[in-house]
């Protein structure tokens, strides 16, 4: 009986509960719009910037690790070079004000800016730079690219003023080479300790790092160039793509410099509170084929798989369009750039042909590994169903990004297929490199990387470089999938952010708010 | 027995009919996947992606342009499965464990086995699934093995409760008094008896395996991609929810729909026959 009393209360208060909850949305739409409006006025003057970025950075010494994401943080906002790659790729003086390379292109004199010190107050001079690139090659360095400095004979400090550097050999890349964030210079009292207290000589120092969530750059009052325009840079770690996306939308970060989730992409430039901004990056996408293990060691395998694979299929299904499809492990913006698409183009037909040939039989099961990001894990669901139509058995690993680097980039090298993007610059070596993870192994590559080395004209270096991209096609050394765009997507009104990213950067010193 | 137990339903509550039908229809579903979908779950047409509902796909395509309705439906399957296999797991372990217990009051066994069940309870049951397949990778066995090991917990549990309070009636008393073997007293009187409870949890926990398949496919640690899931359709439709909002409602749908049919079920199950519950609509 009672039970029943209050269910009849209940029912007649439902009435009024439910106008009561039909105003509380209206009142709420009401405020809502009405907290939408001022958001597009510019009521508020900024001073700093927050920018998403997908990946923590393990600790923030770039000259101590290979992950992205450390440069992706302290590249020439915190740390800088003798020389700096800037938005278009061009070298540019950085820490050395000008060079002179002798005529037998052998020797650099570097001449480097007065004036320069460090955060913790230290002074900038030559013997700073011979303890960088030493202790970047030396015994027990975790420089995770050495081979930067590979062809450096001595290094002269004449003055506190004046490197001087001989190379053993002719390295048309030399000065490239010393722009990258593995080459920053460093200063000998605080190198030790750079990885949680980073002291460089850039125009931001750390101000904060608070773990899984963001880092905080801000302005030194004391910098040897033209001072930002903006105050502070907060790097926001935000792992998940359509996490990024509400933080956008919600105002808590600016810009995305490389947004995770490319089906977001038609809503912000639907929206005009947004700028969206496609770029390229330096990302070479690949299928990695294990070549230790059969029946991936055989040459005809390799071309079945690639035949198998619709890169353009993968470009629209897994990044909404965004990516160039490649035929090699070449950056399509590169002036030495060769479209080897069309070595093995899209054709199941012959890939079953390939594979009868090489005696695979149908329902032989790869194991594919897929690190985190989006154009892994769909690409891989695309791939997968690609090679499942041509008869492979495709099982579908999702891994984290420690998984991968321990089980198939280090190690026992535990598996068949990997999505992965390079996103080094110019990274074609590293098919020249011994016991890599894919296990690659061409005399005859390696003696074509080590003979563009020595060729410094550019005319030459191409010609060889597109000898070296049809070598790596004609024996699929891995499957090519597309270059990976970089998308940014920014609040209207901040300028500055770079378009491409031609080395893992995310180099704030030219923002600005409008 | 058994007639008692159907005429206690058949006069019951209108929640059991509602839970059956819904329960039924994605038993339909899951069963009508085993021989026959729309198009194969795992059929990718990238052209045709992201499309709303037509003739040739009612509930629209995924991202990859798999056709949504053969994925519910393989997906149905899937949450069956595990929620069958889950609660097979913790019958299998729980009703031996339990009788023991139960027989052993008090004493060694009984205590080991209590303790076993508060050491599994401490660890949140999702939790530990996580620890499971974080440890031996995703995969259906692996969400089976982690749910059920959490299932033979709660089953020794409420096996051991309802027949503690069926040995302390008289015919039970009778059949011990009367020297019949432990075996014999356990599956002739105690099983029968408190198969009405056992009923009423597994339905319980069928829904909460679906849940938990749906929750760890969603974090990634679930069923492993081809193989349609609710959760991971879910988890993948998460950025698109702008783009194309059908990819989240259809697998939020069949979610609520199966554990709103399950949950409801039990709950009549559990009214119409429980005495106490019985006795009090029936003043």
């Amino acid at each position: 009986m009672v039970t029943m009393g209050q269910n009849r209360a209940t029912k007649s208060d439902f009435g009024r509960v439910l106008r009561r909850a039909a105003g509380l949305i209206f009142a709420s739409g009401l405020v809502a719009f009405a907290v939408t409006v001022p958001v597009t006025s510019p009521a508020l003057a900024k001073t700093g910037i927050v920018l998403a970025i997908t990946l923590e950075p393990p600790h923030l010494d770039p000259t101590a690790g290979a992950p992205a994401a450390i440069d992706e943080v302290v590249y020439a906002n915190l740390f800088e070079g003798l020389t700096r790659i800037d938005a278009q790729g061009q070298v540019k003086p950085g820490l050395a004000e000008r060079w002179v390379i002798e005529d037998d292109g052998l020797t650099y004199r570097f001449i480097l800016r007065p004036d320069v010190t460090f955060h913790d107050g230290a002074t900038f001079d030559s013997s700073d730079v011979k303890f960088s690139f030493e202790r970047a090659v030396a015994e027990g360095s975790e420089n995770a690219q050495k081979g930067l400095f590979s062809a450096i004979e001595t290094i002269e400090t004449p003055d506190p003023q004046t490197v001087v550097i001989k190379l053993k050999r002719k390295e048309g890349l030399f000065l490239w080479n010393l722009g990258w964030g593995d080459a920053v210079i460093v200063d000998p009292a605080s190198a030790d300790t750079n990885k949680t207290n980073p002291i460089g000589t850039g125009p931001f120092k750390l101000d904060s790092w608070a773990r899984g969530d963001q880092i905080r750059l801000v302005r030194t009052s004391k910098y040897w160039g033209q001072k930002p325009a903006i105050d502070s840079v907060t790097f926001k770690i935000i792992a998940d793509p359509s996490a990024q996306v509400t933080a956008l939308l919600a105002g808590d970060v600016d810009a995305i410099p490389n947004i995770g989730a490319p089906e977001s992409v038609a809503q912000f430039q639907a929206d005009p509170r947004f700028v969206v901004t496609p770029g390229t990056t330096e990302g070479e996408t690949i299928l990695a084929m294990n070549e230790r293990r059969a029946p991936l060691n055989d040459v005809r395998v390799r071309k079945a798989i690639q035949h198998a694979i619709d890169r353009q299929a993968i470009v629209d299904g897994a990044m909404f369009g965004f990516g160039t499809p490649i035929g090699s492990h070449f950056a399509p913006h590169n002036p030495a750039y060769t479209d080897l698409t069309s070595v093995t183009p899209y054709d199941p037909e012959k890939a079953k042909a390939l594979l009868a040939e090489a005696g695979v039989a149908p329902g032989t099961k790869l194991v594919l590994k897929l690190p985190p990001p989006t154009y892994a894990r769909r690409g891989g669901e695309i791939v997968a169903a690609q090679l499942k139509a041509v008869g492979f058995e495709i099982e579908q690993i999702p891994v984290d990004w420690g998984q991968w680097v321990s089980e198939v980039f280090k190690g026992d090298h535990d598996f068949d297929l990997t999505i992965v993007s390079h996103t080094e610059p110019l990274d074609i070596g590293i098919y020249a490199r011994d016991d890599y993870y894919f296990g690659y192994d061409n005399p005859a590559f390696k003696a074509l990387m080590t003979k563009i080395d020595g060729v410094a004209d550019p005319a030459g270096r191409n010609t060889l470089f597109k000898e070296a991209q049809r070598m790596l096609a004609d024996d699929a050394a891995n499957g090519f999938l597309f270059q990976l765009a970089k998308v940014t997507v920014q609040r209207k009104g901040l300028k500055g952010l770079w378009q491409n990213a031609p080395i893992q950067a995310n180099d704030v010193t030219g923002v600005r708010w409008e | 027995m058994r007639l008692l137990l159907v005429r206690k339903i058949r006069g019951s509550l209108p929640q059991i009919w509602i839970g059956g039908i819904l329960t039924g229809a994605v038993l339909v579903a899951a069963l009508l996947a085993s021989v026959w979908t729309p198009y194969p779950p795992d059929q990718q047409v990238i052209m045709e992606r992201l499309q709303g509902p037509s003739m040739a796909h009612w509930l629209g395509t995924d991202l990859y342009g798999r056709d949504i309705l053969s994925r519910i439906l393989g997906g149905a399957q899937t949450a069956l499965w595990v929620g069958l296999a889950a609660i097979g797991v913790g019958l299998a372990g729980g009703l031996p464990l339990g009788l023991s217990a139960a027989m052993n009051r008090n004493g060694l066994i009984d205590t080991a086995i209590a303790r076993g069940a508060d050491l599994i309870f401490a660890f949140p049951a999702l939790l530990s699934a996580v620890l499971i397949a974080a440890i031996h990778g995703p995969g259906m066995v692996n969400v089976i093995v982690a749910v059920g090991i959490f299932n033979i917990a709660v089953f020794a549990r409420v096996v051991r409760g309802a027949a503690l309070s069926i040995m302390a009636r008289p015919f039970l008393q009778a059949a011990i008094a009367i020297g019949r073997p432990w075996p014999s007293v356990a599956v002739v009187h105690l099983l029968p008896n408190i198969a009405g409870v056992v009923a009423v949890q597994a339905t319980v926990q069928f829904a909460a395996a679906i849940l938990a398949e749906a929750a760890l496919s969603y974090l990634g640690l679930g069923i492993k991609p081809p193989d349609p899931s609710w959760g991971k359709m879910l988890a993948d439709a998460q950025t698109l929810l702008y783009l194309s909002p059908l990819q989240a409602i259809v697998p939020g749908l069949a979610i609520v729909w199966t554990v709103l049919g399950l949950n409801l079920l039990g709950d009549g199950l559990r009214d119409a026959l429980d005495p106490k519950l019985r006795s009090l609509r029936a003043i």
